[in-house]
């Protein structure tokens, strides 16, 4: 990988606390993942990528291991340090659509909405027309399918001029004309130069990874690099 | 009664259920005066809150429509027209609690936007009447839900809507907090807005201007 990597972790472990004792969600897991193109987080069900993905988040405080975000150790960071980071870098687009939208705003005031929480500013109608949802700016969010509201998200990202864009199983809840749409999305966004991390199972998606890290059991058991035809 | 701010006319809403639709809302007819509170009871599931969602044009009704000013609401009414307070709160948890509250005011793209300086006295002088004034740095998750119910109420007056529907806004205070909402609510009408609230609460019927009854999908 010859560009700095944006994230570089070490020996990552997740643990979990369950009644019935400590669960590993993720193990021993090291990996760099570069600035650009479509990172893809593979495996099946229970396999550790989820969790690996909202550690790239920094939803999970890991409890073994480094991981650092643009050089930055992010371990060392206190709370509030560690959501401006993911505040003003990383955009999570989660697997439900409606859990990224505020759902009593239109559409464009999502898109402004989210910019504000960056602290930046946005023009809500070109972004729903890079996205192919021009003419929706005015919309409520209930009007949008499931499709469309997980492109408003990604749309919201875009709001946020996020330098990450993360996404869960972002085509598990839609049909497969919805689905292709977002796989469109996603390659937009690695082509404006966001670095794309997506955890999936969907073979689709897993094509479009310029690097697929193969979970299983909580660790990675194989990491594929390959030349993806934009 | 003067011109309405907000008219619901002929609303008719079924949902559907295993053992057959249910039709909810039967030909509700509702009128709300600028400056007027109106409350909404009736049991759980008479259809409440399926009502605000009607008429702040995040649902549709199968049949009748719902007017602000006169215009039939199309898409989802700006904050500033009409703001809600639902059950879900619908925080943004990313932001801090004095950055969600300042949201509609930042969002309005219809006037210029207030300084920040404005923004903050607005902001801070909501949270402080409904004393939660120390809570703005933090992040709603980071307190309780009456407390972020109160930041969800804060946010939805904060751009002096037109209309403000609130859904059940006392059901998670403690005793001590609930005149501190029921006197923003009533202050909001006296400003000038259509102010409906669906409740199960005495304390907030006694506030109203009048009170309605919903049963068997219309309004007594």
């Amino acid at each position: 990988m010859p560009e700095k990597p944006i994230f570089r972790l070490r020996g990552i472990g997740v643990d979990y606390q369950t009644p019935a004792g400590v669960v590993t969600g993720v193990d021993d897991v090291t990996i760099d993942i570069p600035a650009r193109g479509i990172t893809v987080l593979a495996g099946p069900s229970g396999s550790g990528k989820s969790t690996l993905l909202r550690t790239l988040g920094l939803f999970e405080q890991p409890v073994r291991g480094t991981i650092s975000f643009q050089g930055t150790e992010a371990g060392e960071l206190r709370h509030r340090d560690r959501r401006a980071l993911r505040r003003n870098h990383l955009g999570l687009v989660f697997q439900n659509p409606t859990d990224n939208l505020l759902a009593y705003l239109s559409v464009a005031d999502n898109l402004r909405a989210a910019a504000e929480s960056a602290g930046t500013e946005c023009l809500p109608d070109d972004i729903l027309d890079q996205l192919g949802l021009g003419g929706t700016g005015s919309w409520r969010i209930s009007a949008l399918s499931g499709g469309q509201q997980q492109r408003l998200a990604f749309g919201c990202t875009l709001a946020r001029r996020s330098t990450v864009v993360l996404a869960d199983e972002p085509t598990s809840q839609l049909d497969e004309g919805s689905a292709d749409r977002v796989l469109d999305t996603l390659k937009y966004l690695a082509g404006q130069d966001f670095a794309v991390i997506v955890a999936s199972h969907d073979d689709r998606l897993i094509e479009l990874g310029s690097r697929v890290a193969r979970m299983h059991k909580g660790r990675l058991e194989r990491l594929e690099e390959r030349e993806v035809v934009p | 009664m003067a011109e309405p701010a907000l008219e619901a006319v002929g609303l008719r809403r079924r949902f559907p259920h295993p053992s057959g639709d249910v039709e909810v809302l039967r030909g509700l007819e509702l009128r709300v005066a600028a400056g007027e509170l109106v409350t909404v009871s009736g049991r759980s599931g008479s259809g409440k809150s399926a009502l605000l969602a009607l008429l702040c044009g995040f649902d549709s009704p199968d049949s009748g429509s719902v007017l602000l000013d006169g215009i039939p609401i199309a898409g989802a009414p700006p904050w500033h027209t009409c703001a809600v307070l639902p059950q879900a709160l619908g925080l943004a948890n990313e932001l801090t609690i004095a950055e969600n509250v300042a949201l509609p005011l930042r969002l309005r793209s219809d006037i210029p936007k207030p300084s920040a300086k404005d923004i903050h006295a607005r902001v801070s002088g909501l949270l402080e009447e409904l004393g939660i004034g120390d809570l703005g740095d933090r992040y709603p998750l980071e307190v309780s839900f009456g407390q972020q119910q109160r930041v969800a109420l804060a946010r939805a007056v904060s751009g002096r809507p037109r209309v403000l529907l609130t859904d059940e806004p006392t059901a998670h205070l403690d005793a001590g907090s609930t005149p501190r909402v029921l006197r923003l609510l009533r202050r909001c009408a006296e400003e000038g807005a259509a102010v409906i609230v669906a409740t199960h609460d005495d304390d907030v019927h006694r506030i109203a201007d009048r009170r309605v009854r919903l049963l068997d999908g219309v309004l007594s």
